[in-house]
């Protein structure tokens, strides 16, 4: 009986011993590195942290799993149930009720493109980096409801998960960090550069019309100084007037960047939004309260609302607001449609996979 | 004797497995070491048990219950009386107040022999790994609600629990302490006590540390925290508060006694 034991034992000592040299004989492929860069006007290279750099195994991955309900508790949502490639990742609504729970989010689903730019993510910055914002979607109880532990297990449990992550990651073992990096990755690929108007400042045949060369000047002098940059946005925070009371309701969702900050001098400000593809990704602000551009620029001529925080640049010389005339706010509506880029919205490498 | 050659047969095959192995395996390190189980004893006062959702009265005679208290040990030091160290690799521990003490207790491993006169760990996650979320360690790689979904970074100490505020108001009203940010991080050192002002620590010499951790301090430290004025610490006047209610929890422990194993 007792040698019996030591019998057993001792095989499976030696299994152990073999199995664990199978793995080591047959180490996965290297992931493929993979140069993602962007056109000259976005300054060609694409920032991404040291510790999750590109691969194509790993972009490929993300966007399997972006595109995949079984992020989410009832395997119903995906993220583009809220990030709509057609929409430029946007999804059309002011306060979206698509979330697990169908109560209403507080605040407007952003378009995702030249992500990998911005200084903090958010409409408030209030995440410090994609592979941390990725979290909170998924576990959130009115967008994904998803618990971590019981996700990993599915991916794990998956047909074909495990061989994904191992091709992008070198490990049979699937982790909450590898399934963010994965994500993180994918979403640094949407890079939006190539509309008519890009085509234009390129020199690569975009034309733009001659009133619409007025709007881009009026932007220029009007706009550009916060959406500025061919990423038209300053990556900065500001208050553009929307409001001059400030809720507590919700933990003080209201004070958009003061929240994260703490500085009742931030109090109001919200992360200057890119205005690419902005044509597509209506209705418009943090809160969707605007149903289209012309209300936006109306906003701008007449509906700025004074406060403490609100931007100097919107009460200059006494005057609260941009000034423009009915038919300048056209021009500078006809140029911000010069934005609208096709090949991102249509990209198959951005799209679900099949 | 059948039996035995089959026997020597398998070892054989076996020490080849291990064998073919060999140069993959990193060998532990031939240093002799030694552990310590370190127990935070969640406690009322010196005296006094904790006992989840009872109510107590704190520093500003409020009576005040907590449903939940749950708080980070992180960056774990021994410290040596020549005042060299040994730092827990990896050192992040979600300490859970309950009326067990299995989610109170921990053990630090692999600590090289030697003799130990104090205990050096932080309360808190350092600004390095509280900066993104996402390459967890320890007890940070866990589906906890120590994080806030909205802004990146670990919640330090989470408390829930209920007050009324001397000596009318007849009903209880809720708070919610969800304490983070880098400026909350605190150091606690601690000297063991008289009665075993060192321990051995090695492979015969196992100790367990009992602290304890006097959580109604966050109310009465240093500062005493009016908790009616102050409910919801994610309303951006508390930051403040925090900082108060951080110097408190800096002071709420101590080492009770330590079992010389
Ligand atoms: C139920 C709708 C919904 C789902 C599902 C959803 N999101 Fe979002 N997403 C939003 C909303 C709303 C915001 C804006 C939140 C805020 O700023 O406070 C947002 C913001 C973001 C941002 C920040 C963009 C920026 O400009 O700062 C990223 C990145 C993002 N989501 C990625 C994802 C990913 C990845 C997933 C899937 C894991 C996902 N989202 C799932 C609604 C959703
Ligand atoms: C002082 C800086 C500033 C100036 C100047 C400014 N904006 Fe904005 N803009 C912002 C900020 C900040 C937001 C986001 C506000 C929010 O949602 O709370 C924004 C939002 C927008 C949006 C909505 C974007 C979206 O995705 O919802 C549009 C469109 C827009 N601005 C167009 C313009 C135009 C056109 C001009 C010039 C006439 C202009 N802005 C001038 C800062 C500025
Ligand atoms: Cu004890």
């Amino acid at each position: 009986m007792i040698r019996f034991g030591k019998y057993v034992w001792v095989g499976l000592v030696s299994l152990a011993g073999f199995a664990a040299c199978t793995n080591s004989k047959m180490p996965a492929p290297e992931p493929e590195p993979f140069t993602v860069t962007a056109p000259a006007n976005l300054g060609t290279s694409v920032p991404a942290p040291e510790r999750n750099p590109f691969t194509r195994e790993g972009v490929l991955l993300g966007r399997k799993l972006f595109y995949d309900p079984i992020l989410s508790g009832n395997n119903k949502i995906s993220c583009a149930t809220c990030h709509l490639p057609e929409k430029a990742f946007s999804d059309g609504l002011a306060l979206s009720t698509n979330g697990a729970s169908g109560q209403a989010l507080h605040r407007s689903a952003p378009p995702l493109q030249n992500l990998a730019w911005h200084k903090g993510w958010f409409w408030d910055g209030g995440a410090k980096d994609i592979e941390s914002l990725n979290f909170g979607p998924i576990k959130h109880a009115d967008e994904m409801a998803q618990n971590l532990t019981e996700l990993v297990k599915e991916l794990q449990n998956h047909s074909e998960y495990p061989r994904l992550f191992k091709a992008a990651f070198r490990t049979d073992t699937i982790s909450t960090a590898l399934l963010t990096r994965a994500l993180a990755q994918f979403e640094r690929t949407l890079i939006s550069a190539n509309s008519r108007y890009d085509k234009y400042v390129r020199n690569e045949g975009g034309k733009l019309s001659s009133q619409e060369l007025e709007g881009l000047s009026l932007f220029r002098q009007k706009c550009a100084s916060c959406h500025a940059t061919d990423f038209f946005t300053d990556h900065d925070y500001h208050n553009n007037g929307l409001d001059n009371t400030y809720s507590e309701a919700h933990e003080a969702l209201a004070w958009g960047r003061g929240r994260i900050s703490e500085k009742p001098e931030d109090i109001g400000k919200y992360k200057t939004p890119t205005l690419r593809n902005i044509a597509l990704t209506a209705p418009y602000m943090h809160d969707g309260r605007f149903k289209t551009l012309e209300e936006v620029l109306d906003h701008y001529r007449s509906g700025v609302k004074v406060s403490a925080t609100l931007d100097a640049r919107l009460q200059q010389n006494g005057k609260t607001g941009i000034e423009m005339t009915e038919e300048e706010k056209t021009r500078i509506i006809q140029f911000l449609q010069t934005l609208t880029d096709p090949e991102f919205t249509s990209n198959p490498d951005f799209s679900a996979p099949r | 004797m059948k039996n035995k050659l089959r026997l020597s047969y398998l070892i054989l095959l076996s020490g080849l497995g291990l064998l073919s192995c060999k140069k993959d395996k990193v060998k532990p390190a031939e240093a002799k070491q030694g552990s310590m189980e370190v127990h935070f004893d969640s406690r009322r006062s010196l005296t006094e048990d904790f006992v989840v959702n009872k109510n107590y009265l704190n520093a500003n005679n409020d009576s005040v219950s907590f449903s939940t208290f749950k708080y980070f040990i992180s960056n774990v030091e021994l410290v040596r009386p020549d005042g060299t160290t040994f730092a827990e690799p990896n050192s992040y521990h979600l300490i859970a107040a309950a009326n067990t003490p299995a989610s109170e207790t921990f053990t630090i491993a692999n600590i090289p022999d030697g003799n130990y006169s104090k205990i050096r760990f932080r309360v808190g996650v350092d600004q390095a790994r509280n900066s993104s979320t996402a390459t967890p360690v320890g007890d940070l790689d866990k589906d906890h609600d120590m994080t806030w979904d909205w802004n990146t970074g670990y919640t330090f100490v989470f408390a829930i629990g209920k007050f009324k505020s001397a000596p009318a108001s007849a009903t209880f009203l809720d708070f919610t302490y969800q304490i983070g940010k880098d400026a909350q991080y605190r150091t606690v050192e601690l000297a063991f006590p008289s009665e075993t002002p060192t321990a051995q620590i090695d492979e015969m010499h196992k100790p367990k540390m009992h602290l304890h951790a006097n959580i109604f301090d966050i109310f009465g430290g240093p500062n005493v925290i009016d908790v009616k004025a102050n409910s919801n610490s994610n309303l951006p006047q508390f930051s403040t508060v925090a900082p108060k209610i951080a110097d408190n929890y800096a002071q709420m422990f101590r080492i009770d006694h330590i079992h010389a194993h």
